[in-house]
């Protein structure tokens, strides 16, 4: 049987997010794509997190999520400087984004795509660069390398129990 | 200063993607390339100012697709002219005003004539304006009042 980690997810807040990306202010916050150019797209995104398997990044591009509906949504980062051999599954944290805040993820940090808090649809403006998920993806088995899934805990519920 | 020879009346029109086509795009499930060269994109916060009586200035970028998304849904004016026109050719009566009802993301295509997005009267609306770093190097500005003699004035 698998380990089982639990995730306590905090408020999405620009100071504690650093280490993963960019709370978007009101400056000019410079995002960057190194191959290619952007593309955008509105994604509607419902899922639950079922219990958390795989966790992936990318090297080419920032990806800058800009909230299309006010409905609170979950944010699951690891920090970039961790390989995928050195992978610690501990050191991934979870943020509940109000539905108002646009935010990236730096080049490299460790992300799923945002995941929906109490099953409610929500849409999400993305930009991306326009190779990323083909040619410069790098994905981690949790499961199959770590023997570990990841559950979320939010306001002392767990949201995806394993 | 030249004084102002001529008043252009513009009426506002809903915002359509068939409208709106010859100027940007509106965002939708397709993924759809933005563009900029040189320089790399930056998003912000903005707070969009009102539209005033008058329009006397446009600008444009032929650097970037300039991106703008709506962060608390409140209605804003795009105000835009085509691209083919230049600054020396530039006819004010083909300037056209589109209302954003607060739930569609566009873009200005580039060279795209405009003025940033302006907000309804009494809405404090904001947008996350994602544009180019180097804007600045590249932006072409033409005022309609001093050049053209001109004001564009816009029946709401």
């Amino acid at each position: 049987m698998s380990r089982v980690v639990t995730i306590r997810a905090e408020p999405l807040l620009r100071e504690s997010y650093t280490p993963y990306g960019t709370v978007i202010d009101q400056s000019r916050n410079p995002i960057y794509c190194d191959d290619g150019q952007y593309f955008v797209e509105r994604l509607t995104l419902h899922r639950l997190p079922t219990p958390m398997r795989h966790i992936n990044r990318h090297f080419d591009s920032v990806q800058l999520f800009i909230p299309a509906v006010r409905t609170p949504f979950l944010v699951v980062v690891a920090p970039p400087w961790m390989s995928a051999a050195n992978f610690d599954p501990t050191r991934i944290k979870a943020f509940v984004a109000d539905g108002y805040q646009a935010f990236t993820y730096a080049i490299g940090t460790w992300h799923i795509g945002p995941r929906a808090i109490d099953g409610r649809p929500f849409s999400l403006i993305n930009l991306q660069g326009e190779r990323s998920n083909e040619v410069h993806t790098e994905d981690i088995d949790l499961a199959a390398r770590h023997d570990t899934v990841v559950q979320f805990e939010v306001d002392g519920r767990v949201l995806n129990p394993a | 200063m030249t004084e102002v020879a001529r008043r252009v009346t513009i009426r506002v029109e809903p915002l359509t993607a068939e409208a709106y086509a010859p100027f940007g795009t509106l965002v939708t499930p397709e993924r759809q390339l933005l563009w900029i060269d040189p320089g790399q994109y930056t998003a912000r916060l903005m707070t969009l100012e009102p539209l005033a009586k008058e329009i006397r200035h446009v600008n444009r970028h032929p650097d970037h697709i300039q991106l703008f998304v709506p962060s608390n849904d409140r209605p804003f004016y795009l105000v835009v002219a085509p691209a083919e026109m230049t600054a020396a050719s530039f006819d004010p009566a083909r300037i056209r005003i589109f209302l954003n009802d607060g739930t569609q993301s566009i873009t200005f295509g580039k060279n795209v004539w405009h003025i940033a997005p302006r907000a309804v009267d009494g809405e404090l609306t904001v947008v996350v304006n994602v544009q180019g770093s180097r804007q600045f190097e590249f932006q072409e500005d033409l005022d309609m009042s001093k050049v053209l003699g001109t004001v564009i004035e816009v029946a709401r």
